[in-house]
């Protein structure tokens, strides 16, 4: 087992864990594997289940997240991914977008255990919808599969990206447009961000964890 | 000028460079949740009002909900730039979670029920409709039977076309709506009995967690109630009988593939509930494999 670089992500192999938060000891959250190292416990993360694994085991080095930073998520779904993220940023919060009611029922059960999840129902389309609750961040991550997602992250990175901030957008082939080859549709989706002054910092394709998938990490 | 700005934790008037005036919230999860979700719903906070009386410079402000009190520049670049930290008033995190599960809890609760409450409305006034085209397709026949004119039967006749096509919208409203929020029961019995079939348990989720043997004999309930007090037969389907599995079946079939039918819809109904995964193809593929068994028998 060692440091991957990321503060709080180990490595062992092919296999990434996070350190579990010490008020979470013993807690699976999806079944994942929980191993005790020293006086540390970890838990296991599935590439397979988070595209956020898939891209660090696909070579993102760094992604500019912090023990301290706070983060903004849309589309949390249950908090599979969500949860990794709350042990990385142990003393920061992850504000996490869902506009799924039923999905969103057991990201609360969730946060009413970690306490730097701030579940948020709303459409991540009409980011004035949250702003009494999310401040400026330092980091904003999108996985909403959505036509119109670059679109949806571009207001959101306008309203709420700190100016040292970054980002990554996960981005899947099919939900942009069917009839693309996948090559062309991330293009597209590159191309308006570029449009919208948003600097490209990395592209990686997920495969195999996930078929037609990018990351595309950001920053200002 | 000053900017109206309101966080969870309070709401702020601010010149540009230092806040002027600040009113902040009490440090309670529920009073909080409460402000909230009046902010959710477009009004003013009493707060908010508070804070502007008085002043006499003019007040920009970045949401709709605030044009009464300022003027409204959503755009404005100030606001971009603007934060107020929660943690300079002693308001921790942990408060901000306990305030967040709370408010999405409710919104959450409202939201699921909104859903369910609009498809059992809507199948509730198809059947009203349903039972007034009946009845006025009766009196038409015996009023046009015994009258001279056709004119004045005219209009009552109008009326009955609407309700003709009332019905044909509303359906397709529900069989749209229920698609969407529950595709695999829609897929597995049809939009129209499935959206029944939650006016009947009450909601999705209460669907979801009934037995199958119950699901069997929902919209039976008389007939149940007849059986349990006076003996004979107890009722081997409800509702679902209208579906052509069960009613184009011979009849001594038909108790055995309710039960069938009703164990798929059950699996359904978690899906779409718990899971929202589409799984109906599996389904049907199961069904019509049992139901072959059971015809051949
Ligand atoms: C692929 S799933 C996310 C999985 C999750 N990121 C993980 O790794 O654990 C996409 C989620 O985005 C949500 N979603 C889609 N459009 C949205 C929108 N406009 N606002 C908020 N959430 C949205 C969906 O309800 C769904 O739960």
């Amino acid at each position: 087992m060692r440091p991957t670089g990321i503060p709080g992500v180990f490595r062992e192999n092919n296999k990434l864990f996070t350190e579990n938060l010490e008020s979470c000891r013993g807690i699976q959250v999806y079944n994942e594997k929980l191993v005790s190292i020293n006086d540390k416990e970890l838990r296991s993360w599935n590439p397979y289940r988070s595209k956020l694994a898939a891209a660090i085991l696909k070579g993102l080095k760094n992604i500019n997240i912090t023990s301290k930073s706070e983060i903004l998520y849309l589309g949390a779904a249950t908090g599979t991914t969500v949860s990794h993220i709350s042990d990385i940023v142990k003393d920061g919060a992850v504000y996490s977008v869902e506009n799924s009611p039923v999905a969103l029922k057991q990201l609360i059960k969730l946060s009413r255990k970690r306490h730097n999840i701030i579940p948020i129902m709303a459409d991540a389309s009409h980011p004035e919808k949250y702003s009494h609750i999310v401040p400026h961040v330092d980091f904003i991550y999108q996985d909403i599969s959505q036509r119109n997602q670059a679109d949806i992250f571009i207001k959101n990175v306008d309203r709420y990206l700190k100016k040292a901030g970054y980002g990554i957008m996960m981005v899947k082939a099919r939900s942009i447009d069917v009839s693309l080859k996948p090559k062309d549709a991330y293009d597209m989706v590159i191309n308006k961000l570029i449009e919208h002054k948003v600097k490209i910092i990395k592209t990686i394709d997920l495969a195999p964890y996930e078929k037609d998938h990018v990351s595309i990490m950001i920053s200002l | 000028m000053l900017y109206l700005i309101t966080k969870w934790f309070g709401t702020f008037l601010h010149d540009g460079e230092k806040i002027k005036k600040q009113i902040v919230f009490p440090k309670d999860e529920e009073e909080i949740v409460k402000r909230l979700i009046k902010i959710d719903r477009g009004e003013i906070l009493p707060e908010e009002w508070d804070i502007c009386r008085d002043v006499t410079d003019d007040v920009i402000v970045n949401e709709r909900r605030l044009q009464k009190i300022g003027m409204f520049f959503p755009s404005n670049l100030f606001f971009k730039k603007l934060d107020v930290d929660p943690n300079s008033f002693g308001f921790s995190i942990d408060l901000l979670n306990r305030v967040s599960c709370l408010l999405a809890e409710k919104k959450t609760r409202e939201r699921l029920m909104a859903e369910d409450i609009q498809i059992i409305q809507m199948v509730n006034a198809l059947d009203d409709l349903i039972q007034t085209c009946n009845l006025f397709s009766e009196r038409l026949n015996h009023w046009s039977l015994v009258s001279t004119s056709e004119e004045k039967i005219s209009s009552f006749r109008n009326i009955f076309d609407s309700v003709k096509k009332e019905i044909n919208r509303l359906e397709k409203q529900i069989e749209e709506d229920m698609k969407r929020i529950a595709p695999n029961i829609s897929r597995v019995v049809g939009p129209l009995i499935g959206a029944r079939l939650i006016a009947l348990s009450g909601s999705l989720e209460h669907l979801a967690t009934l037995p199958s043997s119950t699901i069997q004999i929902l919209g039976a309930e008389k007939a149940l109630f007849k059986f349990k007090k006076d003996g004979g037969k107890p009722p081997k389907h409800g509702i679902i009988f209208q579906h052509p599995l069960i009613y184009r079946s011979p009849k001594a079939k038909r108790g055995k593939i309710a039960r069938k039918l009703a164990a798929k819809i059950s699996i359904a109904a978690k899906a779409d509930f718990f899971t929202k995964k589409d799984i109906s193809d599996l389904l049907i593929a199961d069904l019509n494999r049992q139901i072959g068994v059971i015809k051949n028998q």
